[in-house]
């Protein structure tokens, strides 16, 4: 734990940490809607073009 | 594929062909990227091992640039062809760019802690950077304001079109100014000024974050495609009912 600690390690672990939370927020997001507007769309409209 | 057949069925089932395919090589090259950058690649003899920040930092950068000038031209393309589908595609494409920018900016500032010794300058870099950032929040902003029908996805478009201007700007500022930031180590006209064993894992996350990007906007298209038909649903079916209350 004391290596993993020292020098560079936090800042990378940050670095890599704040980009897999901001993508998987994002991707999250992103099938939530599309999960609701598939079932609004099947409940409601028809698959007609 | 011509503008005749740019229809949302034949677009969707493009995306939805491309999808799996896009999800898997995303994977693929993202752990590999991950690997080779975080064990394997070896430490830079200035900047010590915090150069590994370098396997995030660079892919979000360029995949935010990749992604405005991708929203421009689609928005350019839409203007000349008034084809309401391409609006709808840069539309889609805006949420992975604003990602990507935050990304950059993020990494950029944890890496310039140890690397500058502060989190942030006002440097041309940085501050044009910022700048994108707040275009793509323009962008989102002006589309999902209001009816979010044509008017504003064309208000957006315009946004799209004008603030590309800021993409070359990035991309020279270390060229153009006296800047903090260092100068491009891969995409310029001599050879690439980084060795092969850092080559490899940024070029891995590079395509990662690329199909990354490629199945979020599909997956936006889908879900932007579906809220529309909803919505003229909607429209066509409370047209009769005003009809009766005006009658």
């Amino acid at each position: 734990m004391r290596t993993l600690l020292t020098g560079h390690t936090p800042y990378i672990m940050a670095a890599f940490g704040l980009a897999g939370f901001i993508l998987i927020l994002l991707t999250l997001w992103v099938l939530h809607a599309d999960r609701k507007a598939r079932h609004q769309r099947k409940d409601w409209v028809s698959d007609e073009p | 594929m011509t503008l005749k057949h740019l229809t949302p069925k034949s677009i969707l089932s493009w995306g939805e062909a491309i999808l799996p395919w896009a999800i898997a090589i995303a994977f693929f090259f993202g752990s590999m990227g991950l690997l080779l950058g975080l064990v394997f690649s070896p430490a830079d003899y200035q900047q010590g091992e915090s150069v590994r920040i370098m396997y995030v930092h660079v892919p979000a950068s360029w995949g935010a640039l990749g992604a405005y000038t991708t929203m421009a031209v689609l928005s350019g393309w839409a203007f000349i062809s008034r084809a309401p589908l391409l609006h709808l595609m840069t539309k889609a494409i805006a949420p992975v760019g604003m990602a990507f920018a935050m990304i950059s900016l993020g990494t950029g500032a944890i890496w310039g802690k140890p690397t500058w010794g502060t989190w942030w300058v006002w440097d041309a870099r940085l501050t044009s950077m910022l700048l994108l950032l707040f275009l793509y929040f323009g962008y989102w902003a002006l589309v999902t304001a209001g009816e979010e029908d044509e008017k504003s996805l064309s208000a957006g478009g315009v946004i799209a079109l004008v603030g590309w201007i800021n993409v070359p700007i990035i991309k020279w500022s270390v060229e153009w100014w006296q800047t903090l930031h260092q100068p491009a180590s891969v995409l310029r006209f001599a050879k690439p000024a980084i060795h092969w064993s850092m080559l490899t894992p940024l070029l891995c996350m590079a395509i990662a974050f690329a199909a990354y990007g490629l199945v979020i906007s599909i997956i936006r298209l889908r879900t932007e495609i579906n809220r529309r038909k909803i919505r003229s649903f909607f429209i066509r079916e409370s047209r009769p009912l005003k009809q009766k209350e005006a009658a």
